[in-house]
């Protein structure tokens, strides 16, 4: 059975600047060895990894959309799994490729700020803020999960 | 819901917006007790996501979004704190998951 697929891979960061093209070929050349119609292939972008990954500290992004039958995705990953270029792969399957301008950009150079701001809704019924009071006594709040300030 | 007979005095009142029995079903806050507190409670009791685009799947490149809903330590928010409906929440687990595994989010940070 034919599945649409989506792939994000994440390439040695090295390689891909000095010849994206053939990195590039190689990752499509891989994808069609295995009776892979490629749908869109593109390089999604180059940033500092969330953690270092071996002795890489940057990537580069690529991602394609494409259809093959499910049954070759599993030898597909074994030849991705080899391959030293390919540090980190994805296939998500989807019910049909979205198109291009529906793609989420990958936001190359922002330093990564975590942590939502204090006054989003607190889902229920805006009740006083989670660490400006010790917590209840009564049954009201059972887990006290994040953060784990215990006062 | 404006009653069309003008005879019988209706219970409606205009500022409380007509609830649909499943509606209310997704992120309810208890009791009513915040009716009429935030700008329209037809409105907040949606949680972010299927306010703006419905029931879908959150996407797991969207870091923009992801990162707003882990603490600074990068670990999740629960659902408490981020209001997410349990549909989203779950969504937004794996999409988080995902982007860790590809390094676009951190497993732990400072």
């Amino acid at each position: 059975m034919i599945s649409n697929y989506e792939g994000l891979f994440l390439l040695d960061n090295k390689e891909a600047k000095n010849d994206w093209d053939s990195i590039q070929g190689f990752v499509n050349g891989l994808l069609q060895k295995h009776g892979a119609e490629i749908v869109r292939s593109n390089k999604w972008g180059e940033r500092k990894l969330a953690y270092d990954i071996g002795a890489h500290k940057r990537g580069t992004y690529l991602l394609a959309y494409f259809k093959i039958d499910t049954q070759r995705l599993d030898e597909m990953k074994h030849d991705f799994n080899l391959s030293e270029k390919v540090l980190r792969y994805l296939f998500v399957r989807l019910e049909e490729i979205p198109p291009e301008t529906a793609t989420v950009a990958l936001r190359e150079d922002e330093e990564l700020v975590l942590g939502g701001p204090e006054e989003e809704s607190f889902g229920r019924g805006g009740r006083r803020p989670r660490f400006s009071s010790p917590p209840p006594s009564a049954a009201s709040d059972e887990s006290s999960d994040d953060g784990g300030d215990s006062n | 819901m404006e009653s069309t007979t003008s005879s019988t005095t209706t219970t409606n009142r205009p500022d409380r917006p007509f609830r649909s029995r499943d509606d209310s079903r997704e992120g309810r806050s208890e009791g009513g007790r915040s009716k009429g507190r935030f700008k329209s409670f037809a409105e907040k009791r949606r949680c972010r996501f299927c306010r703006k685009h419905g029931r879908v799947t959150i996407d797991f490149k969207d870091i923009g979004t992801l990162q707003k809903l882990c603490t600074s330590q990068g670990k999740m928010y629960s659902r408490k704190r981020s209001g997410n409906c349990a549909y989203c929440q779950r969504s937004l687990k794996v999409a988080i998951k995902r982007a860790r595994f590809m390094a676009l989010l951190p497993y732990v940070s400072r």
